[in-house]
């Protein structure tokens, strides 16, 4: 059961619009690499994990990574807040327009929509926290690609944070697998 | 004077007082939070300042990596529901932090510690948040206080207002 609670994880209060930076941080919305494929890959995986650990770890780094969706998506919405049509055609956001209006949609940055082909889940735990750390690495470097392509510290220092959460939850995954290796899991 | 507690102080002292909520539930004598024992922890390398480890994203001393050059910037409060809330925020994340680290290493004592003090901080600051603006859960004691108070207040993707 989940429950919500009216805040952030880390405070977000973007003042200046910036629809172009939009177009590039929608990819950790709805892309491969993205918050909503690492929460619900987490999510979907904890079930079958072969012990508790594996169920309390997967259970509590996927509702942390619901709260990064919902990060990505304020930062989101607060940089096309108010966009006029003329600034998303500006922005190359017309195609988004046509069918999303300023509503958030999850995709990449090209467009291509969410799937659930991102998630991995192949019926042996071992390969499927290898999958996780992979997915935490492969985001942490996105974020840093995002952190390149960002000038506004009000953008540049949630993702700083979100790139630092990545790096940790590598580590919590690269210990559960190290330890399942030893217990000969399969 | 232990370091959780210097480091907190200087924090809370960094804060305009005008803005500042009145800081005595959290300083006054008959409170025992940031008091973790030094008994079995095999622990060392979490951060004594909780509002650095919350800003940088990593309450580990070990697992923090910088990128570049790029420096962690404190976060200025506009007004005392945002200094509030920030304060929550921290100690959210302290407990989010230690939770997954604790998955992995139950027996910690300091990691164990830590959440205690931690988790009985956040009580508190949650009550004095929402008396004061508003629920921020369903299961708050707020929520239906003579009125349904669950719109009150923006939603946090507006950002501060």
């Amino acid at each position: 059961m989940f429950k919500y609670v009216k805040s952030l994880e880390y405070p977000i209060n973007i003042k200046k619009k910036d629809l172009k930076m939009a177009k590039y941080i929608i990819s950790q919305y709805g892309g491969p690499q993205g918050e909503l494929a690492a929460a619900l890959r987490y999510l979907n995986q904890r079930f079958t994990m072969p012990d508790n650990k594996g169920k309390a770890l997967l259970t509590d780094i996927g509702m942390e990574e619901l709260s990064h969706v919902e990060m990505i998506c304020t930062i989101l919405y607060q940089l096309t807040k108010g966009a006029t049509l003329k600034e998303m055609k500006e922005a190359g956001l017309d195609k988004y327009y046509t069918e999303h209006g300023l509503d958030l949609f999850p995709e990449n940055t090209n467009g291509v929509p969410f799937t659930s082909a991102y998630f991995a889940a192949v019926g042996d735990p071992v390969a499927n926290i290898s999958e996780d750390m992979a997915a935490e690495q492969k985001a942490r470097a996105v974020y840093e690609n995002l952190i390149n392509l960002a000038e506004d510290p009000d953008v540049i220092n949630p993702l700083l944070f979100l790139r630092q959460r990545e790096i940790v939850h590598f580590a919590r995954f690269k210990a559960l697998y190290k330890e399942y290796k030893e217990k000969g899991y399969k | 004077m232990n370091g959780y507690n210097f480091e907190y102080l200087d924090f809370i002292n960094g804060i305009p007082n005008n803005i500042m909520p009145e800081p005595n539930y959290m300083m006054n004598g008959n409170t025992n939070y940031f008091i973790p024992t030094n008994e079995n922890n095999y622990t060392n390398n979490i951060t004594s300042n909780p509002y650095e480890g919350f800003i940088r994203g990593n309450l580990f001393d070990n697992l923090y990596e910088p990128y570049k050059d790029y420096k962690i910037k404190k976060i200025d409060p506009s007004n005392e529901k945002d200094a509030l809330i920030q304060q929550l925020m921290q100690y959210n994340f302290a407990l989010i932090d230690l939770d997954l680290y604790l998955d992995i290493n139950p027996n910690d004592s300091n990691a164990l510690n830590l959440y205690n003090n931690y988790l009985n901080i956040k009580k508190q600051l949650l009550d004095k948040y929402e008396n004061k603006f508003g629920p921020l859960d369903l299961s708050s004691k707020y929520i239906a206080d003579g009125s349904w108070n669950w719109d009150n207040g923006n939603f946090p993707w507006e950002g501060v207002k």
